[in-house]
């Protein structure tokens, strides 16, 4: 065996007897006949002697125990272990009612953008409005009168709605040539009108918080004169159920239901008055969904900060 | 506890000690501190830090012992110390305090026991000199290179103990001892002059 063979552990495993015995006796060969091989060995042995040789400094003290140097574990930190593991779930709930409401409020402003402005206002325009529906109602019931809108209206009067109020005048002149059709009794002339409230009632629901129109029932009673109860009626129970529709102020409300022409509009026979008008737009606008006010995940969000910052705090006090 | 250096029985102590016997276990101590304190100093460089963690590390040795299964006790209490003194070491770079060696003088005169007793004044002199030319030379090693070498030449521990100890394989402790020494060699070379004639390389 060469001298390149036995490295330096190898050396240094043989001061300490660790090789293993068949390498014991071939390195013990080699040493015999290499002299750099012994060289290296007297050098390494002088150092651990050096090493070993020098005596250990000793401890300062004794370090011998006593029963108060090991106390017990005290057992309050399972007592707060609960409380931690509530505040935690609390903090993940309220985080996740954060993500679910601010998600839904982006969506609600992706589908109509400045629905959260006029939100806001929809509660106090609600009671108004349903208010004065009703006081009309009763006004009207001697006068029974109101129109249909015809089924091949309900697309162009869903884009009225969605327009954001903006009737167009096409759209205007189409449904009350159509109510014009149907109307078996011309002479009274404010039916056309009275349509006009219900479609309006109708295409404002699916807005939801932001975009219906709540129709404007002085003004039905203005222009109605002798006729028609029932249907009047009919149409007055729809737009006190109409869901929750929204008013920015009165103007819009009048500007977005201009009056029909008494030359354009019929009254609806009582037979149609009787059966459910708007059944069919019923069923072909999409439901509105429930609304969420923009207050909510920001009362959600501050409240996760809130009960985070306090897990947090109370985690390190536990710990500590 | 009645036992005696002649009653020596180390595993009649440990099983004593797990049973809650704090006397017994005070024996081990008194038996084994001065390799834990060195092995802590060695490892702390500070005699004050290497004096808090060898009491750590009896503590905690002392709180686990029931979970002591068998083997070297020895390499069980001296690993026990090693996970105590890095553990002060990490502790003390997030918050570093005064080092001891601030105080100077006063090392020696607040231990005693540093100060070998027996010897001649030059002799006293000349080894501790040795010593600390030693320890010198021990702390530029690495962090594994330095614990191989002192838990093998300065504690006299087996490769396998060392091996417990570190928490390695017994060719990683050959390995590194070996590095550690060819190191340790070229250290000292450069202060050959330092060293007694008898130790000279």
């Amino acid at each position: 065996m060469t001298l390149k063979s036995w490295s330096t552990a190898d050396v240094s495993a043989y001061l300490d007897g660790a090789l293993a015995p068949e390498a014991q006796v071939a390195f013990e060969a080699a040493v015999s006949q290499d002299t750099d091989l012994q060289r290296r060995i007297t050098e390494m042995r002088r150092m651990v002697t050096l090493t070993r040789s020098v005596p250990l400094r000793e401890p300062p003290r004794n370090y011998l125990l006593t029963p108060a140097m090991v106390p017990e574990p005290r057992p309050v930190r399972r007592r707060l272990r609960l409380p931690l593991v509530v505040m935690r779930a609390a903090t993940a709930a309220a985080a996740a009612a954060f993500a679910i409401t601010s998600s839904m409020v982006m969506t609600q402003q992706g589908a109509a953008p400045g629905a959260m402005m006029r939100s806001v206002e929809a509660p106090a325009a609600d009671a108004l409005i349903q208010k004065e529906a009703a006081g009309e109602a009763l006004e009207m019931h001697e006068a029974p009168m109101a129109m249909v809108a015809p089924a091949e209206e309900i697309p162009e009067a869903t884009r009225i709605a969605d327009a954001d109020l903006e009737i167009e005048p096409e759209a205007e002149e189409m449904t009350l040539a159509a109510e014009a059709e149907e109307v078996e009794d011309s002479a009274t002339p404010m039916g056309a009108a009275s349509a006009e409230l219900e479609m309006d009632a109708e295409n404002a629901e699916p807005l939801g918080m932001g975009g219906g129109v709540e129709p404007t029932v002085p003004e039905v009673a203005e222009i109605e004169g002798d006729g028609e109860a029932q249907v009047e009626e009919a149409a007055t129970e729809k737009i006190v159920e109409a869901p929750a529709p929204v008013v920015e102020d009165e103007t819009l409300m009048e500007e977005s239901l201009p009056v029909a022409p008494s030359d354009d509009t019929g009254l609806a026979s009582a037979d149609e008055a009787e059966t459910p008008p708007n059944e069919l737009l019923w069923q072909l606008v999409p439901r509105p969904r429930r609304s969420v006010r923009a207050w909510v995940p920001v009362t959600f969000g501050l409240t996760t900060i809130a009960l985070a910052a306090l897990t947090f705090w109370f985690s390190r006090r536990h710990r500590s | 506890m009645t036992s005696t250096p002649t009653m020596w029985d180390e595993n009649a102590l440990i099983d004593a000690a797990q049973r809650g016997q704090m006397d017994a276990f005070n024996e081990l101590i008194l038996h084994y501190q001065s390799q834990v304190y060195n092995l802590a100093y060695h490892i702390m460089h500070d005699p004050a830090a290497a004096d808090d963690a060898t009491q750590e590390a009896f503590i905690s040795a002392y709180r686990a012992i029931k979970r002591f299964r068998g083997g070297s006790f020895r390499s069980w209490l001296l690993r026990i110390a090693t996970n105590a003194c890095y553990d002060e070491l990490r502790r003390r770079k997030r918050r570093p305090s005064v080092s001891w060696d601030d105080f100077g003088e006063l090392e020696e005169e607040a231990n005693p026991h540093l100060v070998d007793g027996g010897l001649k004044p030059e002799e006293s002199v000349q080894q501790q000199e040795l010593r600390d030319l030693l320890e010198r030379s021990i702390a530029r090693l690495p962090q594994h290179h330095q614990t191989a070498i002192i838990l093998v030449d300065r504690l006299g521990l087996s490769y396998e103990e060392t091996a417990n100890v570190m928490g390695v394989r017994l060719g990683t402790v050959k390995s590194r001892l070996a590095r550690a020494r060819k190191q340790m060699q070229a250290l000292l070379q450069e202060e050959r002059e330092l060293l007694p004639a008898r130790f000279r390389l």
